[in-house]
């Protein structure tokens, strides 16, 4: 048994696929590509294959990761290529190395994750939104109303110290784009969406939810209380 | 990322937006400038249906194989879609390239059940193409339209271009070269139809023209033309090692109905159940060979990565070397950790011997189609499973270990009285005795799904010219099987709806007015008819109403062998003398043998050859 860790983009129209759709589109990208990845043994035997963290449908993201156990050992690049060949487009595989030492499941290291939102405004000048940005995050708590799908019901939640950055890097033809670094994971999680939804009410700026579109940019796990980016794994 | 550009926008407000974005694995895209004519491919229900349908994927792929051809897709909407497309102007438009289909060449629809007809409509409408056939003038596409409902072409018959009868392989790409040389010579579009009416399979419904006595009883179709063809005859392909199969499937992104790759080992059945169109329109019986379908087996498992495959046919156990077949398919699929699914088997020893090693770890249900509840009425419709039959496949499976068996019957069937609806009671009986004698009381987890459909006669069958029952008639029958099994353990009993088979009926054996009650309906808010939550028969009573038609004289009334039939002009190859000479055998309750056992002269030989 081999284990691979993969990087990965999942940009254009791929960003309407779910996290599910995305699994057996690489359980049959593996097949077309001729390598046998393992199987759980027992009642109903699925692939060897987990993605770090799902990514919501409308999301793109220009780094996934995800670790799966590969029969034969083979090059990390031949794997690569051999993949890029019979993906969709959209789907790219950046980097794929053979991972040695066995820690945590990937899913078990996220901590955080980096985002770009972008959307449209107009009439702003920079300086008024930065500072806008800045009196949001200077609130001491902010509370997001937050839709339990499985109970239809409405919970109040305080995701300020779930925000770890949230900055303007660009600004330019009527286009903002935050930068967020935001708690992802079982030990804390918050979506994007909600964060961008919880900005728009309090700052009265005029943003279309419809419009905004966000890419997830990185990974993060914690070591020794440092952020420490995905790609940096071996 | 394409050329709507606001579709972007509205994906992400939409259910399953992957629905609408194309770009699968193995879809084909072809550059304008490559390319002389483009054909959409049109199934008239949601993305997760009609992708399930081996059809549309071996036509597909069939037409892409031409250089300059390029086949796109296009499903109907689903209702939310649709809404957003309506208020933001978005017109249908095709998966691959998201290009409008009024810029295509050709749109082709594929019936595959009567009750999708006013999707067709709707779809039209949202492509901002004009229902009527005389309505589109020479700018728009050409709209076409084949699969099993196009036997009876009539009731599209002013919404059609023209129709594609029987197997479209070949016959498409010939219509669409003929169509190339048409349009560089820029001439009417009528000269286009002139054209293409001497291809076999191709019915223009235009050229003929329906005549109804005083009363609006058809009597005959009128040829408009001196050299419109008496009848139109169907096209099959002749060998189907030679017949076109796709060696790659697109994969979905989504899961759908039947999310597997597809073998179509068998076209046709021989058994010649008197209920039964398919039976007839796909005569006669062709097999693919064992190599053929392993070689394409290896290249679809290889192309598609999918971790399913699945053999397909009217009738699984009727493929003559079918135990070597599944022997060498089980090895391969084995070794590429991939499932094989055999549908349609017959229960017979060696199916047990098969399925107890292919649902090794998972036994799922279990599907007999007695179709009928005592013997006479098996052998009325003709029938062959015998209820020793049905017992020895039920005991053996629950030897097996199996615990859960489905069974299919039809209610409403052509001299069916109560007595045959006991019949149904009493064989759900005995099987619970044999589960009973075999398992201890421990682990009795015994299920059995009783479904029932409606009969409703179709086109081109033994039984064309019954009635089915009147509504009130099958609601009561549903009723009263009801009670029986409500008071018996184990038994699940499902029914269909009657007012959708009613309408399926209307559809089915409907003439020419029968257009103008679809365009009501349809404006009245009908599609998705064979959707539970969509269907609303008040409306189509109404469409019916303001047409000034009784839907009943399709549906409930019985026809004579000397009234014109409304598809009396279309030939399927088997004779209406048969069908004639097998509805009196009805009546009798004499069977008739499955034709491999010796010729029954169907007539379908006088046209093509019978192997």
């Amino acid at each position: 048994m081999y284990k691979y860790l993969f990087q990965f983009t999942k940009t254009d129209y791929m960003k309407f696929i779910s996290h599910l759709d995305l699994m057996s589109t690489f359980e049959r990208a593996f097949r077309r590509a001729d390598i046998k990845i393992l199987y759980s043994q027992g009642f109903s035997p699925h692939p060897k294959l987990s993605i770090a963290h799902p990514l919501s449908v409308g999301i793109s993201s220009t780094s996934e990761y995800m670790e799966v156990e590969i029969e034969e050992r083979k090059e990390g690049l031949e794997i690569l290529s051999r993949l890029n060949d019979v993906l969709p487009e959209g789907i790219r595989i950046l980097n794929c190395k053979e991972m040695i030492e066995k820690k945590k499941s990937l899913a078990a290291l996220v901590e955080y994750a980096a985002y770009d939102i972008s959307f449209h405004i107009e009439d702003i000048e920079q300086d008024v939104l930065i500072k806008t940005i800045e009196d949001f995050l200077s609130e001491i708590e902010i509370i997001a109303i937050k839709k339990q799908m499985k109970t239809h019901t409405i919970k109040q939640v305080d995701i300020r110290p779930f925000i770890d950055a949230f900055e303007l890097t660009k600004y330019s033809q009527g286009v903002a784009t935050i930068t967020a670094i935001i708690k992802t994971g079982s030990n804390g999680n918050l979506n994007p969406e909600l964060l961008m939804q919880s900005f728009i009410e309090s700052s009265e700026i005029k943003i279309d939810p419809n419009e905004i579109k966000i890419m997830r940019t990185e990974l993060y796990f914690v070591k020794e209380n440092k952020r420490i980016p995905f790609s940096s794994i071996n | 990322m394409s050329k709507l550009n606001n579709l972007e926008k509205i994906l992400p407000k939409v259910e399953k937006p992957a629905r609408y974005i194309g770009g699968e694995i193995n879809a084909v895209v072809k550059k304008d400038a490559e390319i002389k004519a483009r054909f959409v491919f049109a199934f008239p229900d949601i993305y997760e249906i009609g992708m399930s349908h081996l059809g549309m994927q071996i036509l597909y792929h069939a037409l892409n194989a031409e250089n300059d051809i390029f086949c796109e897709r296009v499903f109907a909407p689903a209702q939310d879609m649709e809404s957003i497309m309506r208020e933001e102007n978005i017109p249908l438009f095709s998966l691959e390239t998201k290009t409008p289909l009024m810029d295509a060449d050709m749109i082709g629809f594929t019936l595959q059940y009567e009750l999708s007809y006013s999707n067709v409509i709707n779809m039209l409408n949202l492509a901002n193409i004009p229902l009527m056939c005389d309505e589109r003038k020479e700018a728009f596409p050409f709209i076409c339209a084949g699969g099993p409902c196009a036997f009876n072409p009539e009731p599209l018959g002013e919404i059609i271009d023209f129709f594609i009868l029987g197997e479209g392989e070949t016959v498409n790409i010939e219509i669409m070269k003929r169509y190339i040389l048409w349009k560089e010579t820029g001439r009417t579009k009528f000269e286009f139809l002139k054209e293409i009416s001497c291809i076999q399979g191709v019915y223009i419904p235009s050229l003929y023209k329906p005549r109804y006595d005083e009363h609006m009883k058809l009597i005959g179709m009128d040829k408009l033309y001196e050299w419109a063809p008496e009848k139109v005859t169907k096209k099959i392909e002749g060998d189907l090692d030679a017949a076109f199969f796709p060696e790659k499937f697109i994969v979905p992104f989504i899961d759908i109905v039947h999310n597997r790759a597809m073998v179509e080992i068998l076209r046709g059945c021989t058994r010649g159940c008197r209920f039964c169109q398919a039976g007839v329109i796909y005569r006669p019986v062709r097999e693919r060979s064992v190599e053929k379908i392993e070689e394409i087996t290896h290249q679809l498992i290889k192309n598609t990565g999918y971790e399913e495959m699945s053999l397909l046919s009217l009738s699984t156990s009727d493929y003559s070397k079918i135990e070597p077949l599944v022997s060498s398919l089980m090895e391969k699929c084995r070794n590429e950790n991939i499932s094989l699914s055999l549908p349609s088997l017959r229960l017979d020893s060696f199916s047990f011997k098969v399925l107890d090693e292919v649902q090794s770890v998972k036994k799922s249900g279990l599907t007999f189609a007695p179709e009928a509840g005592t013997q006479r009425l098996r052998n009325v419709i003709n029938k062959s499973i015998t209820e020793e039959d049905i017992f020895n496949g039920a005991e053996n499976a629950f030897k097996l270990g199996w615990g859960t068996i489905k069974l299919y019957f039809m209610i409403g069937l052509p001299t069916e009285t109560y007595d045959d609806l006991d019949g149904i009671v009493n064989i759900a009986k005995r099987i619970i005795d044999i589960y009973y004698k075999i398992q201890d009381k421990k682990n009795r987890k015994l299920k059995i799904t009783i479904s029932t459909s409606n009969f409703v006669p179709k086109p081109h069958t033994a039984f064309q010219w019954f009635p089915m029952d009147d509504m009130e008639t099958l609601s009561s029958k549903h009723q009263y099987l009801s009670e029986k099994f409500k008071k018996m353990k184990h038994i699940t009993f499902n029914y269909n709806d009657v007012r959708t088979s009613f309408l399926e009926a209307v559809l089915a054996r409907g003439d020419r007015r029968v257009n103008e009650v679809l365009i009501k309906a349809w404006k009245s808010g009908c599609k998705f008819d064979g959707w539970r939550e969509h269907f609303d028969f008040d409306k189509w009573q109404q469409a019916f109403n303001d047409v000034g038609i009784d839907p009943g004289v399709f549906s409930c009334e019985k026809w004579d062998y000397d009234d014109v039939l409304p598809w009396d002009h279309i030939d399927v190859g088997v004779t209406k003398e048969y069908l004639i000479s097998e509805n009196e055998k009805a009546y009798e309750e004499t069977f008739t043998d499955d034709c491999r056992n010796g010729c029954t002269d169907c007539g379908v030989n006088r046209i093509f050859e019978c192997k």
